[in-house]
């Protein structure tokens, strides 16, 4: 599987955010999307998601239109309905796909996977803290299983136990998907993805980690977001 | 002191000339031959400054004179004539009202918020030297308002306007006070208490506007009174004012209640308030739930979470629209001289009856509070986007609007039919209709706002209404249910017509919704 970026354009008035951009994510990795503030990071989830309109070019998998159920986008700040408690939720949620979701568990079984404690399972979702609203829409998103995840700082809202299990369900996650990651932390994003992508001046670009350690790569990282900028 | 009040009327004055420039450069047409230097030019930004001075001023005796010519057109509305003790009775007590429900140092806006905690101004200098140019504008205003007022109408001398002015800034130093008083000692906002606030608003409208239509104004002396008697508890309050030390934390404890960066001022506050969950409603009976599944649980539980939207405010209309019908036909059977007058007034001004309904209708509230409570989330997750999850919800919240909205219809109804069978000693069939038209505006009503909800989705993400598109088809309405008010028709004809216009709406809206509502339904 494959998630090809043909010619994707997109600007706001004046501002051109995304010009002609030309990527191919491939499945079974984690792609760690950098950029620096305000490069359009933002822009190209919402117009992978059909969020917004796009200008011009195209978003195919495997050759055909991406359809609205293939990507799931995982919000920065957790936007779940606060009116309802995490097992109505679960259970609407179920209810409503049923025959459309392959391995389904129990609703225990779903909170297991995320680690939401039984004390909370039946408490109104607005009365979570921040880390378990973002582990419930996190969970709504695996349980769906598109086949592209976008993930919008992810992580960052957990505490660090909750952020090596993410991270570790993640790693499992990808085996089948196409998983883009975006972040301003550069050590995450290099503990936990195959790729990094910057972009930058409207375009995506990949940075080859090839025969360099570590600290090479993030020298190289850094020393490409700051070439294209200061140039 | 008088650095201060300039620093802040600075901050204030940029602040809103770079709000006026931040909306040129998003103005269509306006912001392709603007640019973003615009914001540079101090010498245009002074220029416009002196301007939004001026135009500030103008406003504020504009609102003045325009305040004065509603109470004495209320007056004249309501009295044969408007006499100056009558007038000042009624301004008096407008006084009154107006001392203890507004407030000016206790109000948080972003600029204050900016100024005080920001920037860090000193917040007691701040206070004070912004309270004395209020208290002092104040007066010249009303000095100003009164005396072409008093002089022009009823030939009053200067001096009396000048009193009565002085009595108005007396009334206003000690409702500030009054509001530091109490938010000192209970830690919440005097106008926070809604039983105080209307208790405040219906004892003043008794005394400024019910008290004369039993025949009883105050007499000039008691102003004349007042003026002496109030000149001390003002100087007690003016210093209370001055002598508060801790306005600061004051500002910083009031500002997380109104939650003011968020929601801008106290109107979208108590708004917000409006369409939020009451905790008590947190816990639900399961046994409401039993049976339900899917797309009908979710309705279910988003309704009896937000009852205080729906289920409780359509009790309340049931409950009041019964009383009010109770006690009219109480007169009716006390005083049976009335009947024939009653009779031809539910006659004649029946159509007004799509008015009144237009206006109960809480449409906008309950799309509001799906909205920020349900859809704003719901909608970031692809499944809630497919056609079938779109189209299955509309039509379980049109199937639980639609019932909770008839109820009160119904006692409404009801209640026009009883006092029509009353005044006219006999029930008729064709009151059978009248009771059809009011269901059918009902139904009508409730399937009006969800559908151009579904169609338009009009809030951003914070639930703000941005879509022009919504406004216009929302003042449209207000206008067909304004021009409807004159249509002359029997009852029999009144509810075939109603029935006929709901009907197709409802079958042509249903069809519009299902082609379109699943491409449109979206975030913005």
């Amino acid at each position: 599987m494959k998630l090809q970026i043909k010619k994707l354009s997109k600007s706001y008035g004046r501002n051109q955010v995304l010009e002609n951009v030309d990527f191919t994510f491939q499945e079974g990795k984690i792609y760690g999307l950098i950029g620096r503030n305000g490069s359009g990071k933002t822009t190209f989830f919402n117009a992978l998601a059909n969020d917004i309109e796009i200008d011009s070019g195209d978003i195919l998998l495997d050759g055909d239109e991406a359809r609205l159920e293939d990507i799931g986008y995982v919000l920065a700040a957790p936007n779940i309905p606060e009116f309802l408690t995490g097992r109505e939720f679960l259970k609407f949620f179920l209810e409503i796909n049923e025959g459309k979701l392959k391995n389904f568990k129990t609703i225990d079984e779903y909170f297991e996977m995320v680690g939401i404690e039984s004390k909370d399972r039946d408490k109104i979702m607005r009365e979570y803290s921040y880390g378990m609203k973002n582990k419930m829409q996190m969970l709504i998103h695996i349980i769906s299983n598109p086949k592209i995840l976008l993930l919008d700082e992810p992580l960052t809202s957990f505490d660090i136990v909750v952020q090596d299990e993410m991270k570790k369900l993640l790693k499992q996650l990808k085996k089948d998907h196409i998983l883009i990651f975006s972040t301003h932390i550069l050590e995450i994003a290099m503990d936990l993805c195959d790729e990094i992508v910057i972009i930058h001046n409207r375009k995506l670009e990949l940075i080859d980690a090839k025969d360099l350690n570590k600290e090479d790569y993030k020298n190289k990282i850094i020393e490409s977001l700051k070439d294209h900028t200061d140039a | 002191m008088l650095n201060t009040l300039k620093t802040s009327f600075k901050i204030e004055l940029y602040c809103a000339i770079n709000s006026f420039i931040y909306l040129l450069r998003h103005t269509p047409i306006l912001k392709n031959i603007t640019t973003d230097t615009l914001y540079k030019q101090e010498n245009l930004k002074r220029r416009i400054g002196y301007f939004a001075i001026l135009k500030d001023l103008f406003q504020k005796i504009v609102a003045k004179l325009f305040y004065l010519t509603v109470i004495y057109g209320i007056l004249s509305f309501l009295f044969p004539a408007v006499s100056f003790l009558l007038f000042l009775h009624t301004f008096f007590f407008f006084s009154v009202i107006g001392s203890l429900i507004n407030y000016k140092i206790l109000s948080i806006g972003k600029r204050k918020y900016y100024a005080v905690i920001l920037m860090g101004l000193d917040a007691k200098e701040y206070v004070v030297s912004h309270f004395l140019f209020h208290i002092i504008l104040e007066f010249f205003l009303s000095l100003f308002s009164l005396s072409l007022f008093f002089i022009g109408i009823w030939k009053m001398s200067f001096l009396i306007a000048f009193m009565v002015a002085i009595l108005v800034i007396f009334l206003k130093i000690i409702g500030e006070a009054f509001h530091l008083l109490f938010y000192q000692k209970t830690k919440t906002l005097l106008v926070s208490r809604s039983y105080i606030y209307w208790g405040i608003l219906l004892l003043g409208f008794f005394c400024s506007m019910g008290l004369p239509l039993f025949h009883i104004i105050l007499p000039k002396e008691v102003y004349i009174f007042l003026a002496f008697l109030l000149f001390f508890p003002a100087a007690f309050s003016f210093f209370y004012i001055v002598g508060l030390e801790d306005y600061k934390s004051i500002y910083k404890s009031v500002h997380t209640q109104l939650a003011v960066l968020n929601t801008n001022n106290r109107t979208a506050y108590q708004k917000q308030m409006m369409i939020d969950m009451r905790k008590k409603d947190y816990q639900i009976d399961s046994r409401k739930l039993v049976g339900k599944s899917g797309y009908d649980y979710f309705n279910t539980i988003f309704f009896l979470r937000h009852k205080v939207i729906l289920s409780s405010s359509a009790n309340m209309i049931c409950l009041i629209s019964f009383l009010a019908f109770f006690l009219l036909i109480l007169v009716i059977l006390i005083k049976p001289s009335y009947q024939k007058e009653i009779y031809s007034f539910f006659t004649n001004y029946f159509a007004w009856i799509i008015l009144l309904m237009y206006f109960l209708n809480r449409g906008a509230i309950i799309t509001q509070a799906m909205f920020h409570n349900c859809d704003r989330s719901m909608l970031t997750f692809p499944f809630y986007r497919r056609d079938k999850v779109v189209l299955n919800v509309f039509f379980q919240r049109l199937k639980t609007i639609v019932k909770v909205n008839l109820r009160p219809a119904f006692f409404i109804g009801l209640g026009y039919v009883f006092v029509l069978s009353i005044c006219n000693g006999a029930f008729l069939p064709s009151y059978i209709f009248v009771l059809l038209s009011i269901l059918s505006l009902s139904v009508f009503f409730s399937v009006h706002y969800l559908v151009i909800y579904y169609l338009l989705q009009p809030y951003n993400v914070q639930s703000e209404m941005k879509s022009v598109a919504f406004s216009v088809v929302s003042f449209l309405t207000y206008l067909a249910c304004y021009l409807c008010k004159d249509i002359d028709l029997p009852y029999v004809d009144f509810a075939l017509l109603i029935l006929g216009v709901t009907v197709s709406y409802i079958l042509l809206s249903l069809y519009v919704i299902y082609k379109k509502a699943p491409h449109r339904f979206r975030l913005k």
